[in-house]
């Protein structure tokens, strides 16, 4: 039986979704997807109503990364004064629940919570917006045409380590609860909205499962790939030609939910104040190891290229034992030059000695 | 949660001039409460606020309490406005972070220094140390090569306060060397030395062209790949490996190093 | 935290995207998944947008200058100022000392207002814009071929060509969502012609790149024209039932034999051929090109050129065939449809003729409309450096480094009596102004672009103008009641129903149909659905028509003292004058600085190291800069960017001009290179 590390199960209308929406957005921000000119977006959202709920392509377009580690973030301000400077950090404090995030994003975040615990060092601006976060996880019935969460070990049902997870069976959802904060909102003055689970709840569950398993049309075999990145066994002539056609947008890593790259920049508003802004970076920038003396250790576009692979399925698999790579396949859509993870795996596969 | 990326206040106390482009900075802390605790090889992430945050290597020596020595290159717009500043102005401090130079592993041998133009600030820290308490080793050898005479670092002790305590060959590039007349590379010394390649543990420094023949070089004199010690530098964001900038492979320049034996280096022949 | 659609600022392919924004400041950006040209995919410009527009220097309150200095000051001052300055200039010198340069930056509306500006309320024609410098070639000289003076196809269509042709086209730096349908093309299989002395990006995706001498161009393709009426693969049919005048140019084209073509152009007479057949055999045939053809003394003539071709082998007037000129701002398509130029109203109604001067009149509330022709861009500058041109209004345009001959720019600006600049940053230009006013980003409000296939989008205020900032068309209607006329309008949709009742191209554009991605004109009526190509089944005047043009030299050409042949164009990071992308962390790290990219046998035979500090001279000045020794280009020719102030190419470029349509001559200038010790 699928495996599922749930506390709590229960179940819910998905007339009760609006209200429970709205019961919500009495006492926290509420993020969830939103429909825009045809996109299907993760957004903050001011009432109930604007949720979109109908079936869409999974996932929503650009993950949930940006309300962790935004795009842009002010870390400190200064300002010299009389006596001195004085340095003041900014941290965001915002309490929001997610809603409707897929097993592939919370995978992600799940990498990125061991990335920036790493090693003991903990980085405060990611770690507080967790902790204010609490994410209500939508199980994926039918992936979309770029998902290969299946073959990344990340979907479509998250196993684990989920607040709430909701599975679409029909007229109801079946509503796991895996973490005290996924009790909070789904019990208390909440309560009512739910129902017992269904009685046959697992086995149903089981088989939504297994029906999703089999509707990917990505096949992106991602522990052979790594083997051959281990056994240094894909031709370096593989690499150049790929890395030929970036375009350097930076697009691959933006759309990323495991790309965790930054870059720091002071901004002065006067001589005398300012603030420090941490910025997503892109690993495959000739400027992202470009010193101050001019040289550069990665000065060629494949060394970049090969750099942003070999982390994502090779070093951070070992350090972390996940791949930075949950299988989205948003990369496949953003890449103008057709060079994203499931067509480089794809042709590490067949061309790879 | 204490957060990472907040500098402390720290004042410019003194500022030398070492060379054309250089000049050495001794910072206090703010705080008298703060103090320094670092090793000899390891960095701070110094904040120029307005223009930035940059790792630059310690070079004065831990035995050698209440401030600490920066010595910075005016190479990019961070350091040129670090060039402007006069004593008594501020900066932040972050660390100090890294590895530091593998005091344990060093103790009771005898230490070759290699170190090419600004390379020689952070082997200057360990030196310092090492004739500070010079029971715990055996002979100290310092060999430096710089551009020209005028850009040699930390003059006075090359051609004097070290000459006391170690044996000292420097050489210049091109142009007439007042310290002791060779002219040449830095590996030319090399031959000069005579070492114990069992007894001997090297620290190499300096700019990336210098390094890997300095190794090469160190390693057919017959000193084992792990007796032979490097720093390196990336381009570094955070030093706290986080932001992701300063990786060789599985290497993190700002955690696992940035000292590193040659055998570690070895292993990092590709620089993805 | 919310999400605003609009459309992007940079270069014309118009992708949309959708900012960020957390209390009143944009924090980021992302493409639009669904939108026909973005499809989830931005340039790194793009991925960047939004961090120019809350930086700490934008312009925030209006300057005033008070004994040389510019000083912050209120808005009434400077207003008063204004008023009192251009009033008496007017009075003293008459309306054509007043010239007013409009913006491609800028949305349709604040051109339209800034053309009615200068024509209904300061009474002069004096009004151009930067498509002087980038197409106002393409505009003659399209004109005067097929009768409208766009781009005939469809970006997406490029996708589906058998034959691409890339000329004077940096595609996939310059205009990145239409490079990537190139390469989307040859990926299907089409086969891409790159004509362009640099060896660009796309020629990795070439099946043949030509190296033609800078200002050859005419040449070439006559050349190419005579291989295919020597082996008749020309289209009788197309000529004869869609096009007039195909007698003369075969007169013309017949003596541009191969040999005498590679003997003008360098290009191997096989490689004539060889293009020749690639392009007139397909049916699916499509011509892309940029300033690489219009930035010359024969811009028109390289166009019309162009138009020869394709109307010789029935190459316009279908989906996937036509000539595609990519404009290079977001909105200069825009400012051109909206008449922000010295002969035309909007929609390209000719100033010359009296019904259209009495239509505008009539419209506008004014007696008569001022008939003679207006000064273009580099014109102002003769006449201001003259003395002939009084006062020069400047809305978001920096020609302090955009023009050519900055030195004689400088003197022309310094020597007018006043100088009002509106702009987003204090750029080179806006330092030498008596006011200057702030303006606001794209960001900050309503309205619309016009890309370069004709799509007219929507720009949507994302967040409150910055600081006391006014959204441009609003400085305008306060501008116009100075001078004592008054506009009023409740918001840019008002203006662009003015404009549709008095422009036919856009006849049918209102707000209400623009909410999803916009229309592409001519679209005439609000039923109308919007034309996806131009030309279906005749030409917009009637019949195609042949120039027959003969190859003229640069108005410069090297010699002993001067003895390399500078070109000049732009890089992937960076934007036009950087008043944006210099102030973007991330581009500004990629491309920090200029450089002179030269070829390793002229760097060897000048004894340059990689790297190295090196002058680069022409007649008008010289610069400092770094050489970058590259087989990107040819020997003997040499390429500057031009969007660093510190090393400005435009220090050195030409301000020769072309007669038919005053664009001056980027592209060709003679330079020398030495080495700085």
């Amino acid at each position: 039986m699928g495996q599922v590390c749930a506390i709590e199960t229960k179940a819910i209308t998905k007339d009760n979704i609006r209200p429970w929406l709205a019961a919500m957005l009495e006492e926290t921000k509420v993020i969830a997807p939103e429909e825009s000119h045809g996109d299907i977006l993760y957004e903050f959202i001011d009432s109930a109503e604007e949720a979109f709920l109908d079936h869409y392509e999974v996932p929503p377009w650009m993950s949930i990364k940006r309300f962790f580690f935004p795009q842009m973030d002010t870390i400190l301000k200064y300002k010299k004064g009389p006596a001195g400077i004085i340095v003041e950090p900014a941290v965001s404090e915002l309490k929001r629940v997610i809603f409707g995030v897929r097993a592939c994003d919370h995978t992600a975040l799940t990498f990125c919570d061991k990335w920036y615990t790493a090693d003991g060092l903990k980085d405060v601006y990611y770690l507080k917006r967790r902790e204010n976060s609490t994410i209500i996880n939508l199980a994926c019935n039918k992936p979309g045409k770029n998902c290969f969460c299946v073959y990344a070990d990340s979907g479509p049902f998250a196993k684990t380590n989920f607040d709430v997870q909701l599975v679409d069976f029909g007229d109801e959802y079946l509503v796991e609860i895996g973490s005290p904060k996924g009790r909070a909102i789904t019990g208390g003055r909440y309560a009512a909205l739910f129902k017992p689970a269904p009685q046959n709840a697992e086995e149903k569950r089981f088989e939504l499962l297994l029906e999703s398993k089999g509707q990917f049309k990505t096949f992106v075999d991602q522990s052979t790939v790594t083997d051959k990145l281990k056994k240094d066994e894909v031709p370096d002539i593989l690499w150049e030609n790929m890395a030929k056609r970036c375009q350097n947008c930076g697009g691959c890593s933006y759309v990323c939910p495991c790309c965790i790259c930054f870059n720091v920049v002071d901004k002065q508003i006067s001589e005398h104040e300012g603030y420090r802004i941490r910025t997503w970076d892109n690993c495959t920038f000739a400027g992202y190891t470009l010193m101050a003396g001019g040289h550069n250790p990665r000065g060629k576009q494949k060394d970049r290229f090969m750099r942003r692979y070999y982390h994502k399925l090779f070093y951070e698999f070992d350090k972390f034992g996940e791949r930075g790579c949950v299988g989205c396949g948003r990369c496949t859509t953003t890449c103008p030059g057709k060079i994203d993870m499931a067509r480089i795996a794809r042709s590490i596969l067949m061309r790879g000695a | 949660m204490e957060n990472l990326y907040l500098p402390k206040i720290a004042m410019i106390d003194k500022i030398s001039q070492e060379t054309p482009d250089v000049k050495m900075f001794t910072i206090k802390y703010k705080d008298p409460k703060d103090e320094f605790h670092y090793q000899a090889g390891q960095f701070f992430m110094v904040s120029v606020f307005g223009f930035g945050e940059a790792p630059i290597s310690i070079t004065s020596s831990p035995t050698r309490k209440g401030f600490v020595e920066l010595a910075v290159k005016n190479a990019g717009s961070l350091t040129a406005e670090l060039h402007k500043m006069r004593p008594g102005a501020e900066i932040g401090l972050r660390g100090p972070y890294g590895n530091g130079f593998p005091l344990k592993d060093l103790k009771g041998f005898d230490l070759l220094f290699v170190g090419g133009g600004i390379g020689l600030a952070p082997l200057r820290s360990l030196i310092n140390q090492a004739i500070d308490e010079k029971s715990n080793y055996g002979r100290i050898m310092i060999l430096y090569g710089a551009r020209t005479h005028a850009d040699m670092v930390f003059k006075t002790e090359v051609s004097q306060t070290w000459r006391k305590a170690a044996e000292v060959i420097t050489t210049v590039d091109m142009g007439e060397n007042l310290c002791d007349g060779n002219v040449g590379l830095v590996t030319t010394l090399l031959p000069k030395v005579k070492i114990d390649v069992k007894k001997t543990k090297t620290i190499v420094c300096g700019p990336p062209v210098m390094i890997p023949f300095v190794l090469s070089d160190l390693s057919k004199m017959g000193l084992a790949d792990t007796d032979i010690i490097s720093t390196l530098e990336r381009h570094m964001k955070c030093g706290v490996c986080k932001c992701n900038h300063c990786n060789i492979g599985p290497k993190y320049v700002c955690l696992d190093g940035p000292v590193f034996t040659y055998a570690e280096m070895k292993l990092m022949t590709r620089e993805f | 935290m919310k999400k605003v659609l609009t459309t992007c600022t940079y270069c014309g392919c118009g992708c949309n995207f959708y900012l960020q924004v957390r209390e009143n400041e944009v924090v980021g950006v992302y493409p639009s998944k669904e939108h026909p040209i973005s499809q989830g995919i931005l340039c790194v410009k793009g991925w960047n947008v939004h961090e120019f527009i809350n930086h700490p220097a934008r312009l925030k309150t209006p300057l005033i200058r008070k004994n040389g200095e510019l000083v912050p000051d209120t808005w009434e001052a400077a207003l008063k100022l204004i008023e009192v300055r251009l009033n008496s200039i007017r009075k003293e010198s008459g309306p054509d000392a007043l010239a007013f340069l409009s913006s491609a930056k800028c949305t349709n509306e604040e051109n339209y207002l800034m053309m009615k500006l200068a024509r209904a309320a300061a009474g002069t024609n004096n009004v151009d814009h930067c498509a002087r410098l980038c197409h106002a070639s393409t505009v003659a000289g399209l004109a005067l071929a097929f009768g409208s003076g766009a781009m005939t196809n469809s970006i997406n269509e490029i996708e589906d060509c058998d034959v691409i042709l890339v000329t004077g086209s940096n595609t996939t730096e310059q205009h990145p969502a239409t490079g990537n349908r190139i390469i989307r093309a040859v990926d299907k299989g089409a086969r891409l012609i790159v004509a362009d002395p640099r060896e660009i990006p796309l020629v990795k995706y070439a099946c043949l790149h030509i190296r033609q001498r800078p200002g050859t161009d005419i040449a070439l393709f006559n050349g190419m024209m005579k291989v295919i009426i020597d082996e008749k693969l020309l289209d009788e049919e197309y000529i004869e039932l869609r096009t007039e005048n195909i007698e003369e140019l075969k007169k013309i084209v017949d003596k541009y034999s191969l040999e005498y073509v590679e003997k003008i152009t360098g290009v191997p007479a096989a490689d004539i051929k060889k293009a020749a057949r690639l392009y007139a055999s397909s049916k699916k045939a499509s011509i892309i090109y940029s300033m690489g053809i219009t930035q010359h003394t024969c811009g028109t003539d390289n166009v019309l050129t162009l138009a020869n071709l394709a109307l010789l082998t029935g190459h316009v007037g279908f989906p996937h065939s036509g000539i595609n000129p990519l404009r290079g701002q977001n909105n200069v398509q825009g400012a051109c449809d909206m008449g922000a130029l010295p002969t035309v109203f909007s929609g390209y109604q000719a100033l010359s003729s009296e019904d259209v001067r009495k239509k505008f009149a009539k419209a506008w509330g004014v007696d008569k409309l001022p008939d003679k022709a207006g000064l273009t861009v580099v014109e102002m500058i003769n006449a201001a450096a003259e003395g002939k041109l009084k006062a020069l209004y400047i809305m978001g345009e920096n020609p302090m480094l955009s023009d050519p001959n900055t030195e004689h720019v400088e003197v022309g600006l310094k020597k007018l009596d006043f100088l009002v600049v509106q702009d987003i940053f204090l750029t080179e230009t806006a330092r030498l102004a008596d006011v200057v006013l702030p303006g606001t980003s794209f960001a900050e409000k309503d309205g619309t672009f016009t890309n370069t296939e004709r799509r007219i989008q929507r720009v949507r205020k994302s967040i409150d103008p910055v600081g006391e900032s006014i959204p441009d068309w609003q400085i305008i209607l306060k501008i116009a009641k100075l001078l004592g006329y008054d506009m009023h309008y409740d918001n840019p949709s008002k203006i662009m129903e003015e404009i549709a009742s008095l422009t036919p191209i856009y006849g049918g554009v209102h707000f209400d149909r623009l909410k999803l991605f916009g229309l592409q004109w001519p679209c005439p009526n609000r039923e109308h659905p919007g034309t996806q190509f131009l030309h279906r089944e005749a030409f917009s005047r009637g019949k195609g028509k042949f120039s027959p043009i003969e190859h003229t030299p640069p108005a410069e050409e090297p010699d002993q003292e001067f003895p390399f042949i500078l070109t000049t164009g732009r890089m992937y990071f960076q934007f036009h004058t950087g008043t944006m992308t210099r102030k973007t962390s991330q581009l500004h790290r990629e491309h920090p600085e200029g450089y002179v990219e030269i070829n390793p046998a002229d760097a060897k035979a000048l004894g340059l190291r990689g790297n190295c500090q090196v002058k680069v001279s022409t007649r008008r000045g010289a610069v400092i800069t770094r050489a970058q020794v590259s087989t990107i280009v040819p020997e003997k020719i040499v390429f500057m960017s031009f969007h660093f102030a510190e090393a400005a190419a435009n220090r050195l470029t030409n301000d020769a001009l072309d007669p038919k349509s005053k664009i001056p001559e980027f592209k060709v200038c003679a330079a020398r290179i030495e080495a700085v010790r």
